[in-house]
């Protein structure tokens, strides 16, 4: 079978790239020793005791979430600029991630909030951005999935506006009341500071791992829906 | 900036998983009527949104006189588009919306010229009523009164002669005439063969998004008839 | 006649696009009337819920205050471009040679008319039933709260309404998209309105918020200009 799909070279076809596996792999088991090392090699801290370790998850997160805006604001932009397809599936695989780690982060948040404030929730600054930008790219994935022939512009329309008016909350919120607590990184025991470099290692190789493989899957999907226009078009329905 | 010359070249128009268009080659010059014939879904519609410039091709390029393609879209004031719905708005008279629309195209004497063109599509009478006590085929007069307020180039007419009586297909095909005699293009999907064979200059026809054949030449009704039973012929969808 | 005309020109045609709505309303008093009556039942419906000891409780009134303009605003959003979708006028406005700024303002401009309208009705009913009581200039500034904060509302929410005009469950969507949006409107009009209402208002506080307002306008303004055009087309 000729398969005429112009994104993908004839010769590989559509298999896994090797680079792709073996990323995932040396990821995931990253991600087995951070997480091992969090709670048997790093010594627990003595004001905030076991609630810390999250720490090392929910700044890497938090980081993550940070990589995705701009990834998406870019995708959106090229994509309201040019209209190409590629630069719509940079954008909702910047939002996706957003919403992954950006929940995760507001998950783990509360939890240390919890402990350290008496409250699980604390309207600051960067939860508060946080949380606004998750509603709002989750609504852009509402919008993706029902709003019809014209969705991806949307999409690319909402996630600009999404990042902006994150930038407007941190900024509106911190006058309001801020909370947070100040740059941890630099006051950390040695041993906390390896494990939290070796944390954040790991996340940034899932990151990337996760966003090659969802553009991959993009590209599929794309893939898949030529080959169903020709199937069509050759009579196969 | 009018123009004399307006060409699709190889467009292709892709809906998520429904190709409507496939690398469709057509043009139209200064004084040509031009019918697009085809069955239920053939993609003529989609193929004068690309000649409106409201929507653009998945590949391939439009042309509008001396334009470059990516700059298509400077070329909409000077097209006149009658689509399926009438394009105006029900809570203002006939003549508002007319003279609205006149306005938006910098006419000198809104009112004036809406008048004048209402009269010419015999819609004098009703021209103070709000336009949702329109009948359908008032609201098609309407359409298109409110199509040719700013003296296009390039006059797209989606149907026209659906539900209008003999009386108002005549004024339209008359207007048809004069347009061709005053050097607009017009591209008009009909399923009507009579007023095409009456009124095309070239025809058409397009079948699952193909164009299956262009016609240079006027046809009588009954060559037109042929022709197109033979172009649409054994495919899938043609219901004649 | 070339259709990028000049700055002045967009204003002009903006303005009759404006014009044409103001029109409309006019005549039918649909969208104003609705909005205005639904915005004092919102009003209502919290000064109950907030109701202690024979009197409401003074220090939600901010609160209140944005929340119905919010709720009111939704409604008229989506009637107003209900009326360019009946009859697939908008496509007769994009295919017009007016700049296509020309259409996104003239709409949000005829937005923010209606919500002044309505906020005509919802401020008062606030005032009275919160039983505020503010001087001359304390009213002065709440009004040019309440108007920095409705135009930031009509400018994000005309955007939004415009580009799900041809969605298929826009009502539910737009309710969905414009809320997370707008929130910065909403908290800082919340915390501009609560120093107002207090009987020492802390004015460099409050001038911090008024001005962070009106950044907003400006950056969702020039934003709202630039993907406008490209949101409109397929
Ligand atoms: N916005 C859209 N989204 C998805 N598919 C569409 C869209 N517009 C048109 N199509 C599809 O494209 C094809 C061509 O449609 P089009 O309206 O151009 O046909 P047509 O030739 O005008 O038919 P008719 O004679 O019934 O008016 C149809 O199969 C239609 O379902
Ligand atoms: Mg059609």
């Amino acid at each position: 079978m000729t398969t005429n799909l112009e994104l993908f070279d004839q010769k590989d076809g559509l298999k896994t790239p090797p680079l792709l596996i073996t990323l995932s792999v040396v990821a995931a088991v990253l991600m087995g020793v951070s997480a091992w090392m969090v709670f048997f090699y790093a010594p627990t801290e003595k004001v905030m005791g076991f609630v810390q370790k999250i720490f090392y998850f929910h700044v890497p997160c938090a980081w993550m979430t940070l990589w995705s805006a701009p990834l998406m604001a870019f995708g959106s932009i090229a994509y309201l600029a040019t209209k190409k397809d590629r630069y719509d599936r940079l954008s909702d695989a910047g939002v996706e991630l957003a919403i992954l780690f950006g929940t995760l982060v507001m998950i783990s948040g509360p939890l240390w909030g919890r402990k350290a404030w008496g409250v699980y929730w604390v309207w600051d600054a960067r939860l508060t951005s946080f949380l606004v930008m998750v509603l709002t790219l989750v609504a852009c994935k509402i919008v993706r999935a029902y709003a019809g022939p014209s969705a991806k512009t949307i999409a690319a329309g909402l996630s600009i506006l999404a990042v902006v008016n994150a930038l407007f909350v941190w900024v509106s919120v911190d006058l309001w009341r801020g909370t947070h607590p100040p740059k941890l990184v630099a006051t950390l025991q040695v041993e906390m500071k390896q494990v939290f470099w070796l944390s954040v290692l790991s996340f940034h190789l899932a990151y990337f791992a996760m966003l090659w493989a969802r553009l991959r899957m993009g590209k599929l999907r794309t893939a898949l829906d030529r080959l169903a226009i020709k199937s069509t078009e050759a009579g196969l329905d | 900036m009018r123009f004399d010359r307006v060409e699709a070249r190889q467009v292709t128009k892709i809906y998520d998983r429904h190709r409507a268009l496939h690398q469709v080659n057509l043009s139209l010059e200064k004084g040509q009527v031009m019918a697009l014939l085809g069955p239920n879904g053939a993609g003529k519609t989609t193929l004068l949104w690309m000649f409106s410039t409201l929507s653009t091709p998945t590949s391939g390029t439009m042309h509008f006189g001396e334009l470059p393609p990516d700059r298509a879209k400077e070329a909409r004031g000077q097209i006149g588009l009658l689509s399926h719905s009438a394009l105006t708005y029900g809570d203002l008279s006939g003549l508002e919306n007319v003279a609205f629309f006149g306005r938006l195209y910098g006419a000198a004497d809104p009112v004036g010229e809406a008048t004048r063109l209402l009269e010419d599509f015999g819609l004098k009478e009703a021209q103070e009523r709000p336009a949702k006590t329109y009948s359908r085929g008032m609201l098609q007069r309407l359409g298109l009164a409110r199509a040719l307020i700013g003296r296009p180039s390039l006059v797209l007419l989606d149907e026209p002669f659906t539900g209008l009586d003999r009386a108002s297909t005549r004024t339209v095909i008359d207007r048809v005439h004069q347009l061709r005699q005053e050097g607009a293009m017009v591209l008009m999907i009909s399923h009507d063969m009579e007023t095409t064979a009456e009124l095309a200059d070239a025809t058409a026809v397009l079948v699952r998004g193909k164009l299956e054949g262009v016609h240079q030449g006027r046809l009588d009704t009954h060559a037109l008839r042929a022709r197109y039973a033979e172009l649409t012929e054994g495919k899938k969808e043609a219901v004649a | 006649m070339s259709p990028e005309r000049s700055v002045f020109g967009t204003l002009v045609d903006a303005w009759r696009i404006t014009e044409k709505d103001l029109l409309v309303e006019l005549r039918t008093k649909e969208i104003v009337l609705t909005m205005g009556y639904f915005g004092f039942l919102v009003v209502l419906i919290f000064s109950f819920a907030f109701f202690q000891d024979g009197a409401t409780i003074s220090s939600v009134a901010s609160g209140i205050l944005w929340v119905s303009i919010a709720f009111a605003g939704t409604l008229g959003l989506g009637r107003i471009f209900e009326r360019e979708r009946e009859g697939d006028c908008i496509r007769a406005l994009l295919l017009s040679p007016i700049p296509r700024p020309s259409i996104y303002l003239g709409k949000a401009l005829g937005v923010l008319i209606f919500m002044l309208v309505v906020e005509a009705v919802v401020v008062p009913s606030v005032y009275f039933f919160f039983n505020l009581d503010l001087d001359r200039t304390r009213a002065g500034v709440l009004l040019l709260t309440v108007l920095l904060g409705t135009l930031g509302y009509a400018i994000v929410g005309t955007l939004l309404a415009a580009m799900l005009l041809r969605a298929r469950t826009k009502d539910v969507l737009l309710a969905v998209v414009l809320y997370p949006l707008i929130l910065p409107v909403l908290i800082i009009g919340v915390k501009a309105t609560g120093i107002l209402v207090q009987p020492e208002p802390v004015w460099n506080e409050l001038s911090l918020w008024l001005r962070l307002l009106g950044l907003y306008d400006a950056v969702f303004l020039v934003a709202s200009l630039w993907i406008f055009e490209p949101l409109l087309l397929d």
